[in-house]
């Protein structure tokens, strides 16, 4: 297919959409959550209802991804109106179409966060949860349908490959990745600019372009919610990758929890070789990209780049020194590259309206937008994606709707495993890459875990730090010994017998396996444990002294 | 990030000591070595490397250097079929180790030790090769799993919501920890890290289904439950 057959589709699709024989658009949230709160059930209902009512010609039901709100699902959205109900049950679904298709009136009790704010909000937008955010990378999550092409098609969909492959040279597209200062979303913040360049000056007839979907940490569901919600986006923005820094190849590795995202995947790059969006001579062009999913296995370490290369070579994930880095000597020793799902999503957005455009959104040093899971005591526990430099306050407090059971805020944990945790003093802090790092925290994937008080900050730390002991992948003796010493040591202040002498060791050798560890897992394991220890000494103190104390009795 | 990479040193003194010698990064240049004793009660941590996978690739299916096939699989069989046609679609190429184990795991539920062998037969293996693959990966099981599974999550959002009270309250009820099989290998209770559920935390998968936002009472009702429908 070339490049006039793709605009005759999505002409051909736009006036469809217009000239739109249905006046309703459901959108029933398929993604993962709602799923496992039954809203394939809920779907399949209200289709069987529509179709008894005969308005089958008048009302369109199409399954979306993640809207947001999971922990309230399952969800029904009703557009233009913009009406979410929430928690829809198979019972009420006669009622909801009732009212609001016949009646035209909403059922109030039943929308989106009716039963825990005052009054809901009836247009869903204007609610505090969806206004204080900004979606970029998730701009069409929630809104159209991730198994059809189409749909991505006619919102924009495949125009930044467009303008990529026919508007500018490679060199262009670095340089507007560039002016964006969009920073790696996968953790360690490289700017992914800069990764393309050095990527791109490696003269090699083979180079790679990798998708690093393993999500290790556990709490985080951003890159999941991602790939199931729109993965033709993550496609697009892997295609113009491996355009700008001339790969033909491309590997997505995703995490084998994730079995409805690998199915959603794989079926879009079916879909897209179908319209010659991928393939060889894409859109009639020199240029030719492939995409081949890779199933992960279940270990953490997987998700650190070298690793993960071993991994998608068939070897043990175990990681190797660096340098060299991956841009020089990659995948089969070929230059590769290597982000995150979400630095992928931000891409077709970047081409489309320009690197200046994204610079703009957040702070100067971490530009645009960052997906946060919210998960924990929270309220609305969920997907959220806000500008750089949104404060903690106002994620927890605005959009997540304040501590479960009106509880006190104690801390929030960023960065899973390899971050920290955020004090209740700290509760104004901006969330970017800066600021957090200043507080012995990290940005990481963007899992958020809220906690109240009846999280003991001394188990918290063991339990990363069991985390680590077990997806160590034992290369290298300062994280495989050391952190099951820790681990021991953490399990001894928690079961109130360790002494003074055990702390003291813990936190020298916390320094030591920092410093000495080889790759990121054992550098960042002592994270959890030395920013409690910073936030919340006292409570490693209470437990020691409380010992000795026993003793002299 | 720093990004030099400070080398240590392991010495093994005598039998039950070993030393990390660290350079000291306090001191100006690198040439200064801290030592750090390693407890030893550690030893085994320390030494592992040189203790495992060869010695129980062996165990499982190694004579003399190469793999045996000990039983010979059905061929009709069509979970051998499936690996076999995965098998060719990879061109018996050793980088689709992965894939063709994932192939398996899902054909049986875990890796039997003669699927493993035709395996490592097939694509000219060395069997501490595909060993060592498949004991890296939580993903890979070489037992069953049991005939119906209950999978906690104790991911960190789950952990902060009290998967801990499920376990435990299982463990109460059917004797089974986490990792365990009963003894009729009608009921297995493993742990997960993170479903990707975590919105609905505490999540338990039972049988493929996810249990959102479960209770420990609620989930040992419907293992309960499976277990009576046979
Ligand atoms: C132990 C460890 C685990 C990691 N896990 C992930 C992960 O799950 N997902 C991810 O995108 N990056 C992960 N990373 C970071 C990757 O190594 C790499 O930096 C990243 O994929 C680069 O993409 P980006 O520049 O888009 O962030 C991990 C790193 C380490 C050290
Ligand atoms: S730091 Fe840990 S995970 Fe990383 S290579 Fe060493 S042992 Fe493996
Ligand atoms: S999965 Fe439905 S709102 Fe997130
Ligand atoms: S932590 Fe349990 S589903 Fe993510």
């Amino acid at each position: 297919m070339n490049r006039q057959d793709l605009k005759t589709i999505i002409y051909a699709e736009k006036t469809k959409d217009e000239t739109n024989k249905y006046k309703h658009k459901i959108c029933v949230c398929c993604g993962a959550g709602c799923i496992s709160s039954g809203s394939e059930e809920v779907m399949k209902k209200l289709q069987e209802e529509i179709n008894t009512r005969g308005l089958e010609n008048e009302v369109e039901v199409i399954p979306t991804g993640c809207m947001g709100p999971c922990n309230q699902g399952p969800l029904m959205k009703f557009l233009p109106e913009y009406n979410i109900y929430q928690k829809v049950d198979c019972s009420n679904i006669t009622a909801i179409v009732q009212s609001q298709l016949i009646d035209k009136k909403p059922i109030e009790d039943l929308l989106l966060f009716a039963d825990s704010r005052e009054k809901p909000f009836i247009n869903a937008q204007e609610d505090p949860f969806f206004k204080k955010q900004l979606k970029i990378a998730l701009k069409n999550c929630g809104h159209i349908n991730p198994e059809r092409i189409e749909d991505y098609l006619v919102h924009n969909g495949y125009q930044a490959l467009d303008k990529a492959l026919f508007e500018m040279s490679p060199e262009e597209v670095i340089a507007e990745v560039k002016q964006s200062r969009i920073r790696g979303r996968g953790g360690a913040g490289y700017p992914t600019g800069l990764k393309w360049e050095t990527v791109y000056k490696y003269v090699n007839e083979q180079k790679y372009v990798i998708c690093n979907g393993d999500e290790g940490d556990p709490g985080a569901f951003m890159d999941r919610s991602v790939l199931e919600g729109n993965p033709h986006r993550v496609l697009e923005g892997m295609a113009i990758a491996g355009y700008a820094i001339g790969a033909n190849k491309g590997y997505a590795y995703i995490r084998g929890e994730y079995p409805l995202a690998i199915k959603r995947f794989e079926l879009a790059i079916k879909q897209a070789k179908k319209m010659g969006l991928l393939g060889n001579n894409i859109l009639g062009t020199a240029f030719s990209f492939d995409v081949e999913v890779r199933i992960g296995a279940g270990a953490f370490v997987c998700g650190e780049e070298t690793a993960l290369i071993a991994s998608i070579e068939g070897k043990r994930g175990t990681p190797r020194p660096r340098p060299p880095f991956p841009a020089e000597s990659g995948l089969w020793g070929k230059p590769t590259l290597i982000n995150n799902v979400e630095t992928y999503a931000a891409i077709s957005p970047i081409i489309n309206n320009g690197g200046e455009w994204y610079s703009e959104i957040g702070t100067p040093k971490s530009s645009g937008t960052k997906v946060f899971a919210l998960a924990g005591k929270i309220n609305y526990a969920g997907l959220i994606e806000v500008p750089m430099g949104t404060t903690l306050r106002e994620i927890i407090y605005d959009i997540g709707g304040g501590i479960q059971g009106g509880e006190e805020f104690k801390a929030a944990q960023t960065g899973g495993p390899s971050g920290g945790c955020i004090p209740a003093e700290h509760l104004d802090v901006k969330m970017d890459y800066e600021s957090l790092v200043s507080l012995g925290s990290i940005m990481g994937s963007g899992g958020l875990i809220v906690m109240d008080k009846s999280s003991d900050m001394v188990d918290v730390a063991r339990f990363f730090m069991e985390f680590c002991m077990d997806e160590s992948c034992g290369k290298c003796v300062p994280c495989r010994v050391g952190t099951r010493m820790m681990h021991d040591l953490l399990q001894k202040i928690c079961d109130n017998k360790a002494t003074q002498i055990d702390l003291d060791r813990l936190e020298e050798l916390a320094v030591y396996v920092k410093e000495t560890s080889l790759c990121g897992l054992g550098g960042s394991a002592p994270n959890p444990l030395l920013s409690t220890l910073r936030h919340f000494r006292q409570e490693y103190e209470e437990r020691i002294v409380n010992h000795e104390l026993r003793e002299l009795h | 990030m720093k990004m030099i990479q400070v080398a240590f040193i392991i010495c093994f003194t005598d039998i039950n000591h070993s030393l990390l010698c660290i350079p000291d990064v306090a001191s100006s240049s690198l040439k200064q070595y801290k030592a750090y004793e390693i407890p030893s009660q550690y030893l085994s941590v320390v030494a592992r490397p040189f203790l495992s996978p060869h010695k129980n690739s062996g165990e499982l299916f190694m004579k003399s250097g190469t793999a045996v096939l000990e039983k010979e699989l059905p061929k009709t069989d069509p979970r051998v079929k499936l690996i076999a046609a995965k098998m060719k679609k990879e061109n018996y190429k050793a980088d689709a180790l992965i894939e063709i184990l994932h192939t398996a795991q899902n054909a049986y539920g875990y890796l039997p030790k003669e699927v493993l062998s035709y395996i490592t037969q097939s694509l000219h293996l060395p069997p501490s090769r595909v060993y060592s693959t498949v004991t890296f990966y939580h993903f890979f099981s070489l037992k069953s799993k049991g005939e119906h599974t209950c999978l906690v999550c104790t991911g960190t959002a789950c952990y902060v919501k009290g998967a801990q009270a499920i376990l435990n309250e299982i463990e109460r009820k059917t004797g089974l920890k986490a990792g365990q099989v009963s003894a009729d290998n009608k009921l297995g209770v493993q742990v997960a890290r993170c479903i990707g559920a975590c919105g609905l935390a505490p999540a338990v998968v039972l049988d493929d289904e996810v249990q959102a936002k479960a209770t420990p009472e609620e989930i040992v009702k419907k293992i309960n439950a499976k277990l009576e429908t046979v």
